[in-house]
């Protein structure tokens, strides 16, 4: 396999559709809106803060969420600089050092928190479980793409890593679809007790397969044509 | 563009096959065929009491789509396993598109259709009506995009799309593999986990088995596309 210099991007074209047009600002937004939200009861360090509640019999819960929610918010800002694609085809040298941080200080140790914190799941086993196998794939889909890219395997890389991000972004779209959850549901339970669990589950499949389907489609879109030796 | 008509050599495959990756054709009918005796029976008598889905309020219907659903499903089943059995699909093509057209026409699109209406209205709470749904909307169109990628003669999107519908056929048995182990670990937790309601039980337990098969279904139909040693000529893909 030869390796060429430098690709010459291909010239935007004028007439792209609009929902192809940058997109990374938007996006940016989205998380900033997010970790907004998200971030500030954990940095206080006091557990009477914690959105979730602590399950019996796992004293250290609170810990493990605050360091999911520390590397998990070093990761989707990592995952945004890494997806932007003039940071990409700029800056080859930053994408490599962040993609360490992405991978080692981010995605790796806050699926592992996740995986812990989600088998003491509170809102019931099928959300548990459905956070256990969202963690599972996060872990697996990074560790594919640094891989590959140790490899120089770089259309693998590309196809893991936006599986990847995908995953990262799971959290962030659960959250997205939860009031939706809550307001469709809310008529239908007795109490919080049973209301709870069945939305977040909702929730979180819904966001859990909506990416899956995303980022394959994405992967599968027709006109990313490229040299049969990218393959 | 030419097209190629001679028959080209099969380019030999290597002689040790990993044990997983040797006829596999067997153990899956058999598992098929375990599956039907256990999920057709009761429907064929035709007698609602039989049925193993409650009822849901206000559609009277409901049984009649539930048959229709697991009959035609049962063709699909059939039809797939006959489908991706390479013997078959190698030596006998005729029977590959006589076998197709049924799989399409007679099992997965009527069985599909019917599942989005029974899905919808599923008693086993929203997670398994949304999963549901989302599956048979899924399976009709893999299945159709597999349908019209053969007639437009572009073999190797009609493999990825098949592959694709019949892992999703093959999702309802996970589906029924996952709920009775999701009932044996839960029932004693229900005084306790689900604070003794019965409802929030028997919802974990569809949500997890409704879920668990599509994503099962989702993920390894992907892992057998992108399989490393399934190295193709580029003219196949």
């Amino acid at each position: 396999m030869t390796v060429t210099g430098t690709a010459a991007p291909p010239a935007a074209r004028p007439g792209r559709t609009w929902w192809r047009r940058p997109w990374i600002a938007p996006l940016a937004l989205l998380v900033a809106a997010f970790l907004a939200y998200s971030v500030p009861p954990y940095l206080t360090l006091d557990p009477a803060q914690s959105r979730v509640p602590a399950p019996p019999g796992f004293a250290a819960h609170y810990w493990f969420l605050v360091g999911h929610i520390l590397f998990g918010t070093i990761a989707i800002v990592g995952v945004i600089l890494q997806v932007w694609p003039w940071l990409r085809r700029t800056h080859p040298v930053a994408h490599r050092r962040i993609g360490r941080v992405y991978v080692f200080g981010g995605a790796i140790p806050s699926a592992l928190m996740a995986l812990s914190i989600a088998l003491f799941s509170p809102f019931g086993p099928a959300a548990g479980v459905l956070n256990v196998v969202a963690a599972l794939l996060w872990l697996g889909f990074t560790i594919a793409g640094f891989r590959a890219t140790r490899q120089r395997r770089y259309a693998d890389h590309r196809r893991w890593m936006i599986r990847s991000f995908a995953m990262t972004m799971n959290t962030l779209l659960s959250r997205v679809y939860a009031p939706i959850a809550f307001i469709a549901l809310g008529p239908h339970y007795p109490d919080q007790a049973t209301l709870f669990p069945a939305a977040s589950t909702l929730a979180g499949t819904m966001s859990l397969l909506t990416l899956l389907l995303l980022s394959q489609w994405w992967l599968d879109r027709r006109p990313a044509k490229k040299p049969a030796s990218v393959r | 563009m030419a097209v190629r008509t001679e028959v080209r050599p099969i380019p030999r495959t290597t002689v040790t096959k990993a044990w997983w990756r040797r006829p596999w054709i067997g153990p899956l009918a058999l598992v098929v065929l375990a599956f039907l005796s256990f999920s057709l029976p009761p429907y064929l008598a035709l007698d609602p009491a039989q049925s193993r889905v409650p009822q849901p309020e206000g559609f009277p219907a409901h049984y009649w789509f539930l048959v229709g659903h697991v009959i035609f499903g049962s063709v699909a089943m059939i039809g797939a396993v006959l489908q991706i059995w390479p013997w078959l699909r190698r030596t006998h093509p005729v029977i590959h598109r006589y076998a197709g057209r049924a799989y399409v026409f007679a099992g997965v699109l009527p069985s599909g259709l019917m599942a989005l209406t029974i899905g919808s209205q599923s008693p086993f709470g929203p997670v398994t009506r949304v999963s549901d749904v989302l599956a048979a909307v899924l399976w009709i169109g893999c299945t159709i995009a597999g349908w019209r990628a053969v007639r437009e003669r572009r073999f190797g999107d009609h493999r990825k799309w098949m592959i694709r519908s019949v892992t999703l056929t093959f999702s309802i048995i996970v589906n029924r593999v996952i709920s009775p182990i999701a009932m044996i670990v839960l029932e004693p937790q229900i005084p306790t986990t689900f604070g003794g309601s019965e409802l929030a039980y028997s919802q974990s337990i569809g949500a997890l088995s409704s879920w668990g098969g599509l994503a099962f279904a989702l993920i390894v139909s992907q892992l057998i596309l992108e399989r490393r040693p399934a190295k193709k000529p580029a003219g196949a893909r």
